[in-house]
Formats: C-alpha cells, structure tokens, sequence
C-alpha cells in the first residue's frame, strides 16, 4: 500500500497545457470510475482547478507513474510523453506532505490563498460520493483539510492584502479601524475604483458617493454597488463628508487640488480623510499628503503595500512549514500503524490455531476430563499464550509508529514467520515509506 | 529593605526584562505566546510581593520615598495595563509598555532605598492623596503608550513605509481612541488629588498650595490634559493631539523626577 501524486500546476505548464489536461466538473465522476479501474491502484481522487489537476492514488506498488500517466493521457487524449514532461511525480511522505501544502495555499499562485482549500473538499466530497477512495486518501484529505485550517488560523498567511484595490481597503482599516460609519467618495468611473469602492463596501463602509463628470455614468456606477450618485460640480462639498475618496478619472490634470483638501478638512474639523488616488496621470495634487490628518496613497503606494504584504505571507510560510510537518508526521505515524494491524493480527491467528491444535491434543490424550478440567486447561492455555504475545504486541505498535518501522516490521514478520501479514515486506519492496521516492521520478 | 525584598525586587526587574523581550519576540515574530503571556503575570505576582514584604518590613504604606512610590506606581501602571490586555486583548500595548516599566524600576533602583520618610506624619489622608495621585498618574502613562503608538503608526502612514511594524501596531482610530479613553479616566483622578491637596495643605503645613512648586507644576499638568479633552470633544484629534498627551505625561515624569529632587521639601513624589 502506497500513496502518490502524479500532476502538473502553473509551475510546471502553462495555461494551454493546463487546459488540455484537465478535466472538467462533468468529465470527472467518469476519470473517477476509470482511475479506479486501472489495475493497481487500489484508491484514487483527482484534483483539478485552472492552476493544477493532479491525480492522488493509493497503489499496490511503488514505481507506478507509467500506469498514471497511461491513464491520463488515455483519458484527455494527450500524449503520454507530452503529458510527462510537464507532470511531476511524488510518493509516499512526499505525496502527503505536497497535498498538505497545496491545501495550505503554500503551493499556490499566490502564497497563501484559501480558496484552494474549497477546491481540495470539493475533490475529496466528489471522490467520497463515486467511492473511489477508501480509508488511506480518506484519511488523508481529512488531514490535510485540517492541516489547512490550522495553517489559516494559526499563522497570519492569508491576511493581508494581495491586490491593489483590497491593499485600499486595507489601509483604510489601518486608519479607521471599522469601517462602520464612514463614508466613501469615488470620483471617476475607473474599473480600479469600482473595483476598490465593491471591496469597501463588502467590508462594512456605510455609504457610497459616486461622482462623475458623466451623471448618469454615475447613477449607473451607484446602482451596481448601492451606492448613491451626486452631482460632480459640488465635489468640494462631497469631500468634507466622506471619509474615505477614490479617484480614479481619466482627467489629464489635477481634478482634487490642495486647496480644497485644506477647505473640506476645515469644515470636517480635521478628522482623518483617506485619499486613494488610482489614476495614472493622478487626480489628485501631491501636496494635499502633506496636510495634517490627510493620507494620500496613489497606485504605487498600494503596489508597495501589496509589495510587503506578500513578504510578510512568506514569513508566514515558514510557520505554515512547521505545521504542515507535524500534520505529515501525524499521518505517517496513522499510516505505519496501519500496517501493523493485520501483522498483529496473523500473529494472533497463528498462536489461536497452534493453541487450539495442542489442546485437541492433549485433550484425545486425557479423554476422561471433566468439563470443567477442559475448562481450566483450556483457560490456562489462553492466558499462557497472551502473556506471551503482550510484550511483542503492545512493543510493535509503538516500533511501528517511529523510525525505521519498516526494518522493525519486517523483523517482526520474519521473526514470527508470518507469510500474510506482511506481503510487501516479503516481496522485499519496502512498505512505501520514504524507499519509493528514491528510485521513484 | 531585607534579603527577601531585595530579593524580590531583583526577581521582578528580571522579570520585566523577559516579559519585554517575550512580548517583542511575539509583537515581531508571531512566536512565544503563551510564554510572553506567563511572564508578564508572574513579573506582576512577583511586583505584588515585592511591595507587600516592603510595607511588612516598613509597617506604612508603599509610596512614602521616591523609591516605593516608584515602585507603587509602576506597579497600578500594570494592574491597569493586565486589566486593559484582558479586557480589550490589547497585547500590542504591552510590547511598548513592558520596557517602560523597566527602565521605571531601574531607575528606582538607583535611589536610596532605606531612607525613613521624613514627612511630618505618614498620615491617613496622606495616603489617600498618594493613592489618587498615582493613580491617575499611572493611567496617564498608560495614554502616553497609546499615544506614542499612535504617532509611530501615523509615522508609518505617512511616510508609506509598510513594515512588519507597521502590520503589526492597530488601526489610528484603535489607538487615538484607546489614548482619549484613558485620559479621561485618569483626569478626574488628577482633579480630586489636587483638590485634596488643596483643602489639606492648609490644615497640615498652614500654607496656601500655591506656595508649593510641585502644586503649581501639577496645575499646569491638569491645564494640558483638560486642554487635550476639550480639544477632542471638539472634534480636534490626530497627530496634535497625541503630541499633547505624550508632553503631558513628560511633566507628569518631570514633577515626579526632577522638581521632587530639586524644588520641593514637602513631596517625596
């Protein structure tokens, strides 16, 4: 028993590729049912986004990528060697590990994002409900789901800003703290601003104002967001009322002078305004930043913004690693300790049938016991064999959590002699852990 | 003092330090939560005993030389900083305030410890007095954090630098918020002290209280914390504002250090 992935993402295919080899909501439940076909592979899931598809299987044997990649290439009707070159292959502890960060938004486009996390139930729930997955990917995609929670919760990887309009957003929380009971002003009908004004709004701001040169440009502006529209000459007046102003016209000159910051901050007695100026030549004179109380960010202080919030989310990641670790640790210790159970257990069906063989024997030996001699016999024996067996039983459960539990779990099955408990050991392939990935890709 | 309040004494000073130090590693690096946590509660436990074996020892209350009173204030400044953590889970204070209270009790480290109070009578209204004073002190060191933090935000604001500090230190209306509260907190503590002093200096010394130049200097005190009030009530707030508190708190320390040292007989603090 052995997990693998076998996929490609951004990283190793562009976007036609990508394309090309994924499959579609409609086409997967089929992929599902013949991934599950295909001889060897004991479970399987598919995850498939725009950024990534990637084939998750539980297999027989170590070194089974051909028959992945077979199976994918027959299926999209790609060819395999094409489709191999762009694809990357991971078993084992690799494979749990690279599912675990993928959940985590560590392996995404943009560090850190959530939504991949949606994307990794959806596949698990999809695969769940055809049953093309069993108790190892069961427990598997529930780790990594949890593991990405954590990541979220414990380290601050997904919190910042990572686009212009919500890095505004996010600066105005940095002013204003709630956004409750402020008021937004846009000014212009830039797509940037539009954008920014639907995040300050999905963020709490109380009311929109737009203003534009164009009236009904603006009253259309304000409907899409529930807004309200205002008449464009009367800017001076609409700017001491709201606390937060995007501009983002197509002016080629100033539009919002320093003077009439000065006016409107007079008449708002000074309390904090938020200007964001997005347009490219700005709408905004430069000199209104300087007046007290009064923030100015234009486009490439947002970019800035943007800038260091991506290097905190990689600081971030470093967290998320240790986390991802342990949860990859967690489930390797679950996965030996599954290979243990059916060893325990031939274990205990060898010493039954030896037991049971004796006491026939010696009981035809003594044909005049009692029933309740047979009993006492027949109970000390069970006792006798017990004893014997808790040490190695209780021993091997714990070997076969920690290192090197492979060589402890083959000495086990040899020592013992168990030829079913055990059969890759006997085989002489290794239980999958780690070995696969050496002779693996 | 005895062996076991020095004892003490030393152990809350090395705890302070850890404390800082733990809050800045969480403050910076997201580490040492639970850690920074226990330190700063076991430097209070440890504070407390260091003042009761004081007053055991010295059988009056804790604020009689420069020394306790030191000590005593730096220790309400932190009951009120633990209640204000508690309540709003305002650790990011504490990264500012925990050094603070260290150089505090270095400082009281260097004054003479021993020196029997020379006050005519440790009496019970001197006590009271003490008691309001310090504590409306104590709270307006805790608006002087809030106000600093304030400033070094807009700081970062204004001159768009987005560091991890900056990520870190709440929002402008968080802190100006936080400062006014605690001002308006501490101010009628500051007004009653002065009024009781002012009933009682003529009771007790049979002098007006203008003829003592630490009355005049915390006068002055109450003028810049009330001006900063009816500035935002106004609606007058920012950077200004921030600038008042952060130099009201500097005379509370100058009417505490200096004009104590140099100016007055009659107050130890």
């Amino acid at each position: 028993m052995h997990i693998a992935v076998l996929g490609l993402s951004y990283k190793t295919a562009k976007v036609e590729d990508r394309g090309r080899a994924a499959w579609t909501a409609d086409q997967l439940p089929g992929a599902l049912a013949g991934l599950r076909a295909v001889p060897g592979v004991l479970e399987g899931a598919i995850l498939s986004t725009c950024n990534r598809t990637e084939i998750y299987a539980v297999l027989e044997r170590i070194n089974s990528r051909d028959a992945l990649l077979e199976f994918w290439s027959r299926q999209k009707g790609v060819a395999a060697k094409d489709l191999g070159g762009l694809c990357y292959f991971r078993e084992g502890e690799e494979a749990a590990a690279h599912l675990m960060r993928v959940a985590s938004g560590l392996d995404s486009m943009i560090l850190g994002e959530t939504q991949i996390l949606g994307q990794v139930k959806e596949s698990y729930l999809l695969a769940q409900d055809h049953a093309s997955i069993g108790k190892v990917l069961h427990e598997l995609f529930n780790k990594a789901l949890a593991c990405g929670k954590r990541v979220h919760t414990e380290t601050a990887i997904s919190q910042n800003a990572v686009s212009v309009s919500y890095a505004a957003v996010e600066l105005a929380r940095k002013i204003f703290g709630d956004l409750k009971g402020r008021r937004a002003l846009l000014v212009g009908a830039g797509k940037m601003g539009g954008l920014t004004a639907r995040h300050l709004a999905e963020n709490g701001i109380d009311e929109i104002l737009v203003s534009n040169r164009t009236y009904s440009r603006a009253e259309e502006m304000a409907r899409e967001f529930g807004g309200r529209a205002v008449p464009f000459d009367r800017l001076p007046e609409w700017l001491s009322q709201a606390d937060v102003v995007i501009s983002s016209t197509g002016a080629p000159g100033v539009v919002i002078t320093r003077e009439m910051v000065q006016q409107a901050m007079r008449a708002r007695r000074f309390r904090p305004l938020f200007l964001v100026d997005i347009a490219v030549p700005p709408d905004i004179e430069a000199a209104a930043g300087g007046l007290d109380n009064v923030f100015l960010y234009n486009i490439d202080d947002l970019e800035a913004v943007v800038l260091a919030n991506l290097e905190e989310r990689a600081r971030e990641a470093q967290k998320a690693e240790r986390i991802i670790a342990e949860e990859v640790g967690s489930f390797q210790f679950w996965l030996r300790s599954l290979d243990v159970v059916p060893l325990i257990k031939s274990l205990r069906e060898k010493a039954e049938e030896i037991r049971q063989a004796e006491l026939q024997r010696a009981f035809n030996r003594l044909p005049r016991l009692d029933v309740r001699e047979r009993e006492i016999i027949a109970g000390m024996t069970a006792v006798i064999v017990n004893k014997i067996l808790n040490d190695p039983t209780v021993r091997v459960k714990e070997f076969a959590g920690g290192e090197d539990a492979e060589v402890y779990l083959r000495a086990f099955s040899l020592l013992f002699n168990l030829s079913n408990g055990f059969p890759e050991a006997a085989a002489g392939d290794g239980s999958g852990r780690g070995a696969g990935s050496v002779n693996g890709s | 003092m005895g062996g076991s309040g020095q004892w003490l004494f030393a152990l809350t000073v090395l705890l302070y330090l850890a404390g800082a130090v733990a809050y800045f590693v969480h403050f910076y690096f997201r580490q040492w939560d639970r850690l920074s946590l226990w330190l700063a509660r076991a430097a209070w436990v440890a504070h407390s005993l260091a003042l009761l074996s004081r007053v055991a020892e010295s059988r009056q209350p804790p604020f009689l030389t420069g020394y306790e009173a030191i000590l005593f204030m730096a220790w309400v400044i932190f009951l009120n900083y633990l209640m204000l953590e508690y309540l709003f889970n305002l650790r990011v204070v504490g990264v500012f305030l925990l050094p603070v209270l260290f150089t505090f009790m270095v400082y009281a480290a260097a004054l003479p410890k021993g020196a029997e109070p020379d006050l005519p009578a440790a009496e019970y209204w001197v006590a009271v007095h003490a008691v309001i004073a310090l504590g409306g002190y104590a709270i307006f060191a805790l608006a002087f954090v809030a106000a600093l933090m304030y400033l070094l935000q807009e700081r970062h604001l204004r001159r768009k630098d987005f560091n991890v500090v900056y990520q870190r230190l709440p929002s402008l209306e968080t802190l100006d918020g936080l400062t006014y509260r605690l001002v308006v907190y501490g101010f009628p503590l500051l007004s009653l002290a002065i009024i009781t002093a002012a009933i009682w200096a003529r009771e007790v010394w049979g002098v007006p209280w203008f003829h003592e130049p630490k009355a005049l200097w915390t006068v002055l005190i109450w003028f810049m914390y009330g001006a900063y009030i009816v500035a935002r009530v106004r609606g007058w707030g920012g950077r200004k504002a921030a600038y008042l508190v952060v130099a009201g708190f500097m005379a509370v320390l100058f009417n505490l250090f200096v004009v104590n040292l140099v100016l007055t007989q009659r107050h130890v603090f």
